[in-house]
């Protein structure tokens, strides 16, 4: 299987200034540049393949949410901690992606990719409390013992899809 | 009550039977009854029985909320439906009805009308799932899309017919030049 990886400019999917590292040279450090716009439009073309919604393959994207980064796919659930302004039923749009990948390719943000060149869609799907865990404190010697019960609120969000636009030439 | 339960009888086989399912669990993983949400978002409250007296003290946060705010709530949510059940002299409950069959109970007893509006709305939120603690905060339909990453996944097949340990596949690899590289590549003159 033929994995490709490509960095991408940092505003777009679009590569301003094209440069591609061989992966067969002998070190990361003395890396040479083969740029030839063949290859660039090759991979170009084999990634824009890959993402076409008519073809239905899955994508994965990581994106960041509540402090995190979650590698999220279709119909993934992921649990956020604490009570988010968002109400039960809500449709929202995770917009810091940071990666975007398929089968055979993986496209990288530096740090971010363009917010409308890969569209997550997630619905909240509950609202609840976690469950409830007990934070015992024993002082030997002083007959001091604190129970408290600790427990905290969760918004479960569900990933409805995530989709990318064809890599610009 | 016999010291050994009967089990020869069909409800404590049922009972048991039912404990095994639903019963209290240590742990679970993140999940949403009935596909919730991959296609569109139902509620999954069905059904909320509000119990409360109309003469006791312990009932007044629950006839307050009555009052103000249930009739908004009800009319904002139109698939659920709202029973308003005045009971002489019992404490107040609310009783919260699921899709996948679950009731959830909650004690309103001597609740303020904050403290049982509070709750409500928590109800509503619920998708019916018992609350226990996760093995993990995110659960996938599918596991990896790439492939799980294994140690001999990036490995070069020229290694397959070799004989290890071989010495090109023993050197130590390294960004950095070694004092030893330096000087082959810039000898001294």
């Amino acid at each position: 299987m033929l994995r490709r990886l490509v960095s991408i400019s940092p505003s777009s999917l679009r590569l301003f200034s094209s440069r591609l590292y061989s992966a067969t040279s002998s070190s990361s450090e003395n890396a040479e540049i083969i740029d030839t716009d063949r290859v660039k439009n090759d991979v170009f073309q084999s990634i824009s393949n890959e993402i076409q919604a008519e073809k239905r393959h899955r994508l994965f994207a990581v994106v960041y949410v509540n402090g995190r980064q979650w590698k999220v796919s279709d119909g993934d659930l992921i649990n956020l901690e604490g009570n988010l302004p968002l109400s039960v039923g809500d449709e929202i749009k995770l917009e810091k992606v940071l990666m975007v990948g398929g089968a055979n390719f993986s496209l990288f943000g530096r740090p971010l990719l363009e917010p409308h060149a890969v569209t997550v869609d997630a619905v909240v799907v509950e609202k609840k409390t976690t469950n409830p865990e007990a934070h015992y404190v024993h002082l030997n010697h002083h007959q001091t013992k604190f129970l408290n019960w600790k427990s905290d609120e969760a918004t479960v969000v569900r990933i409805k899809s995530v989709t990318a636009k064809g890599v610009e030439q | 009550m016999p010291s050994v339960p009967r089990v020869d009888r069909l409800k404590p086989i049922y009972t048991a039977a039912k404990a095994l399912n639903f019963g209290w669990r240590f742990s679970d993983f993140l999940k949403i009854p009935a596909y919730n949400g991959i296609s569109r978002y139902t509620n999954q409250l069905h059904r909320i029985t509000v119990r409360f007296c109309k003469q006791s003290e312990s009932s007044v946060g629950m006839r307050n909320f009555i009052e103000n705010q249930l009739v908004e709530i009800g009319r904002k949510n139109p698939s659920v439906v709202i029973y308003a059940q005045p009971v002489r002299n019992s404490n107040p409950s609310i009783r919260a009805e699921y899709g996948n069959g679950r009731t959830l109970q909650i004690n309103a007893k001597n609740m303020s009308e904050s403290e049982v509006s509070k709750d409500i709305h928590l109800l509503f939120s619920r998708s019916g799932e018992p609350v226990v603690k996760l093995e993990s905060r995110q659960s996938a339909l599918v596991p990896s899309v790439q492939g799980q990453w294994t140690p001999i996944t990036w490995l070069p097949t020229a290694m397959n017919t070799e004989q290890l340990p071989a010495k090109q596949f023993s050197e130590h690899k390294s960004t950095a030049t070694s004092a030893t590289e330096y000087i082959l590549q810039n000898p001294p003159k």
